[in-house]
């Protein structure tokens, strides 16, 4: 048997073509002509599937008694989650409750578990973990141009003159996105990168600015002072298309070349080069992603990149725009079916009465008003004993989210946690109740890649033991609510959330063929958008913010004079979840380091490979050193994939005042010799 | 020689079954634009735009992943049998046939692996020559095709009405005899002579040993391991032992930790290194013991590659540079 489907892990959307050989042996190829991946894929779309057949998948539901699992029925699963639900529910109300959706489920199924939160338990709580991702850029760019997502696609990089990647090591963590960036510049395309890690993608660059972490308003301030003052800025369409331009420009002028080069290290004549190569070129394109939005002023870098290109009028024409590469396969989907705290599907404000009004009617139930919490947040209202009941789908906040003690200690406590998900994760360890769910390959659904590409995933295998699609759990649960939901397939799904969500309005299953459709689509001979803000902005106009550079949360100092940075790594995916049961993945891989520049080691008198002890104001881990001259002197990197060595132990939990997205990106650390005797 | 044999289209459907009583049948089936090998359904045509499938043969003589044997605990071990289907492919190209042939001196020469030799044992390979050379191949310069030599049990030949067979081994003799429909058809006149690699490549990825150009294109790997696995030739293996079952499965020399030793250094620690040693394995090494080089410039590699890394435009690039 043969499957069309699309790759697990990051949000490129690459397709893939699975043969099931026999049982549950299966092979997988990449596409060869999807819009895509063009026949390639990354390491992880080769080798990354182990974890379908692993035997340490989920099998049955589980339940905990006095520290050990038991294996119950699924009668009895739903019959206590659903009593536990009424309990809470009548002694505390519906905002004891908080969800955890997820960004490696279904389109249909964060519906499913953004309709449960708000229509049956009747809470706004319902957040993912986009939150620690990409909420600065939902924030941010849905300010600017009205639309919270990229403004154009991923075919269309190759075909741009000018590329500024900043905060993005896309060879890594968006390796097939890096495919169309290399084909750029080898048609003569000029690439500008903005990291303070001498990434590969640096070896193709025509410049390269080594900034601080934490610096990127200054340097994308000081481009666009320079812009301004030379005159390369696009009157005509500022004229036209934006408003709030002289504000912008009154405050810009302020800004002093000299001092941006002290507060970013960068020199004032590369930037004035970064400014002249971005502004000068015909189609120049912005790509960017965690190393602009996990601060705590995310919304205003993104905030800034949009203006550099309202400024200069690189949006909405083809190879333009600004662009976010989303991480998780889905993570754009879940954020488009509105398993956030403050939208609905399509990204329509619960606080809007007629919005409400025709969900109310629709749904038939009376829903919640008010702005929920956002997942940061829910973590605090655990500790403060504000929620009480966890529902977490294929979420793995144990590890993922910042500052772990305090948020493992909060997991610890709270009164009833069920985890739905397809291992027993770290954050399933904590769980009263673990619900044992179905892969990508065995089920159907859509999922939405980031350059807001809709395309089916499609069923291959059965699910394995007593394990079920997300979809299914949650339509029994409600049911077992007393809920009359008679979803049987996540097509008929579709069809609801098609009709409730504009920019999906013409989505529907027999049209998703090879590539999908690229929202929004109005209508059902609406062919899909490649690329937004065509004739006017999603808002009307591209409006300018005024943005000033703020230090981050947490500065060096002497006790601790690091800058910690975290990220990805190529071989891993996240939590390690999915890709430590591979065995190439993990080869490559298998434990967590610490990168530090060679003179910093000099320093430190550290040789390469030995363990060292990395500590913040709010933890320590045990890692080893990495030498290299790749990194800043001053600044060091740890992945956050690993269980044994958390790297969000050692993250702080400062909120960017808008997304409430953590200052993943920058805290101050010390580096010591780890004596193991 | 012989004369051809005739199998007229009338009678093809007959045929297909009459092998079917005893093998599976694979021809290539387009899929998404592209070929793959399948269990033919009622024909054995094959399209004129087909030209190579896209993934290597070998997954049929070397599955990707594949269990060697189970243990338990103060249980020892249970030893897996390799159970091999039987199975026909019918439209195998030259570079495939060549590949497969050099298949043969690793797992049946150089040492006798139980679970590639049940499969060998059991497939019947039908080539299809081609008329030239396809758009990403370079047969020639590798002496591999456009025509098949060797090593192979019948040769095919696709008319409108009908297909030409000529048996070239006992294999494929004792296939087709019982058929009773087959005519006898013109003259086969042997096969043309065979081909020999270019040894300007040899020299060249030789004579290249210490050029800076290695580096320079493993800056555009993106480490991901498609080319070894879409080679028709690549055959390195990792072992696994995990949850009481060791497996083999595909491994790829452009990994890093694929030359890690135990106490931590690395032979090819750059991305320019493994490159470099990817080649030599295919021009240098495996030519000197054998030949022959390790690759049959079927191209494929040349398609899979995110960073753009092509190594017929590669091997020109050596070959002006150190040879010419």
């Amino acid at each position: 048997m043969w499957v069309e489907t699309v790759c697990p892990y990051c949000g490129c959307g690459c397709g893939i073509l699975v043969r099931v050989v026999r049982g549950r042996d299966f092979r997988v190829y990449p596409h060869p002509t999807h819009p895509v991946n063009e026949g390639k894929l990354c390491v992880k779309g080769w080798t990354g599937y182990d974890f379908v057949n692993s035997p340490e998948r989920l099998t049955s539901p589980l339940l905990k008694r006095s520290n050990k699992w038991i294996e119950i029925s699924w009668e009895d699963a739903f019959s206590i989650i659903a009593e536990k639900i009424r309990k809470i529910k009548r002694r505390w109300g519906a905002d004891a409750f908080g969800f955890f959706s997820s960004a490696k489920c279904t389109n249909e199924e964060n519906y499913l578990l953004m309709k449960f939160a708000r229509a049956v338990v009747g809470t706004n709580n319902i957040d993912h973990c986009a939150r620690l991702c990409h909420s600065s850029t939902v924030a941010g760019l849905a300010n600017a141009f009205g639309s919270g997502a990229m403004t154009n696609s991923i075919p269309e990089i190759e075909n741009a003159d000018c590329i500024f990647v900043i905060g993005s090591n896309t060879t890594e963590n968006h390796p097939l996105v890096a495919f169309r960036i290399l084909k750029a510049v080898e048609k003569g395309a000029k690439l500008i990168v903005a990291d303070p890690r001498k990434i590969e993608l640096v070896d193709f660059a025509t410049l390269y600015l080594p900034h601080f972490p934490g610096t990127d308003v200054a340097l994308i301030n000081g481009m666009m002072k320079v812009i301004v003052e030379e005159g390369w800025l696009k009157e005509e369409f500022i004229k036209k298309k934006t408003e709030n331009y002289e504000e912008f420009r009154n405050s810009i002028e302020k800004v002093e070349l000299e001092k941006i080069a002290v507060i970013t290290g960068v020199e004032p004549e590369m930037i004035r080069e970064a400014a002249r190569l971005y502004a000068k070129s015909r189609n120049s394109m912005i790509i960017y992603s965690m190393g602009i939005t996990q601060h705590i002023h995310g919304t205003d870098n993104v905030l800034a990149l949009a203006n550099l290109a309202l400024l200069t009028g690189n949006v909405g024409r083809p190879s333009t725009g600004v662009n976010p590469l989303r991480g998780h396969s889905n993570v754009q989907g879940a954020c488009d079916m509105g398993a956030l705290p403050n939208v609905f599907s399509g990204y329509q404000k619960v606080e809007d009465p007629v919005i409400r009004e025709k969900f109310e009617k629709f749904w038939k139930k009376k829903l919640p008003q008010g702005k929920g919490l956002p997942l940061t947040c829910m973590i605090e209202a655990v500790k403060n004993k504000k929620i009480k009941f966890l529902y977490i789908m294929g979420e793995n906040p144990a590890l993922s989210d910042p500052n772990l003690k305090k948020t493992r200690e909060v997991l610890e406590n709270v009164e009833f946690m069920v985890v739905q998900d397809i291992f027993l994760t770290e954050t399933a360890q904590f769980a009263d109740l673990v619900l044992p769910a179905a892969t990508f390959l065995e089920k159907e659904g859509t999922i939405t890649g980031t350059d807001r590409r809709v395309q089916r995933i499609r069923k291959a295998l059965e699910p394995v033991g007593e394990a079920k699609p997300d979809w299914w759990i949650i339509t029994q649960l409600a049911r077992w609510m007393g809920e009359e939901w008679e979803y049987t397939s996540p097509q008929q799904i579709m069809e609801e959330i098609s009709y409730l969500t504009p920019i999906y309005a013409g989505i529907n299953y027999p049209r998703l063929k090879t590539g999908g459709l690229q929202w929004p689509v109005l209508h059902s001979k609406h062919p899909g958008t490649p690329y937004l803000h065509k004739e006017k902005f999603s808002r009307g106009k591209g409006k300018f913010s005024v943005i000033e550079y703020l230090p981050p949360a947490e500065l060096p100092d002497d006790n601790f004079p690091f800058i910690l940075t975290t990220g990805r790594i190529l071989f891993h995916f996240h939590t390690r979840t999915l890709t430590s049961k591979s065995y190439l993945l993990e080869r490559e891989a298998p434990e967590c380091f610490v990168e530090i520049n060679k003179d910093d080691a000099k320093r430190l008198k550290l040789r390469e490979g030995e363990k060292v002890k990395v500590s913040t104001r709010r933890g320590a881990i045990i890692v080893r050193a990495k030498i290299t001259e790749r990194i800043k002197e001053g600044v060091i990197f740890i992945p956050f994939h690993y269980s044994d060595a958390p790297a969000n132990l050692l993250t702080g939990d400062a909120l960017d005042p808008v997304a409430y997205i953590p200052e993943f990106k920058v805290s101050a650390a010390r580096i010591e010799k780890w004596d193991t005797n | 020689m012989g004369y051809k044999l005739k199998l007229s289209k009338d009678q093809e459907y007959a045929f297909l079954n009459y092998l079917r009583r005893e093998y599976k049948v694979y021809i290539p089936v387009k899929k998404e634009e592209a070929y793959f090998w399948d269990e033919a359904k009622d024909s054995l045509s094959i399209p004129e735009d087909y030209t190579l499938t896209f993934y290597p043969f070998r997954e049929f003589l070397l599955p990707p992943r594949e269990e060697l044997l189970f243990w338990k605990e103060n249980m020892g071990t249970e030893e897996i049998l390799p159970t091999a289907e039987k199975i026909i492919f019918w439209g195998l190209r030259s570079c495939d046939i060549e590949a497969i042939k050099r298949l043969d001196i690793v797992f049946m020469e150089e040492i006798a692996d139980p679970y590639y030799l049940s499969r060998r044992e059991k497939i019947i390979l039908c080539g299809l020559p081609c008329k030239e050379e396809c758009e990403f191949g370079f047969c020639k310069l590798m002496g591999t095709g456009p025509y098949p030599t060797d090593g192979f049990d019948i040769l095919l030949e696709e008319e409108k009405d009908c297909w030409y067979l000529y048996p070239v081994s006992q294999k494929g003799r004792d296939l087709i005899k019982g058929f009773d429909f087959l005519q006898t058809g013109p003259e086969y006149k042997g096969p043309p002579p065979p081909l020999s690699v270019d040894k300007k490549i040899i020299a060249s990825v030789e004579k290249a040993i210490t050029s800076p150009i290695w580096e320079e294109w493993g800056k555009r790997c993106l480490k991901c391991g498609g080319c070894t696995f879409v080679c028709p030739v690549c055959y390195c293996f990792y072992l696994e032992d995990k949850h009481g079952v060791r497996r083999r499965g595909w491994d790829s020399c452009l990994y890093s930790s694929f030359s890690l030793m135990a106490q931590g250094v690395n032979p090819l620690n750059t991305k320019g290194k493994r490159l470099q040693h990817w080649y030599n394995h295919k021009f240098v090494y495996f030519f000197e013991k054998y030949g022959i080089p390790l690759c049959v410039g079927c191209g494929r590699c040349r398609k899979v590659c995110p960073g753009g890394l092509d190594i017929f435009k590669n091997l020109d690039f050596l070959i002006q540079k150190f040879v010419n």
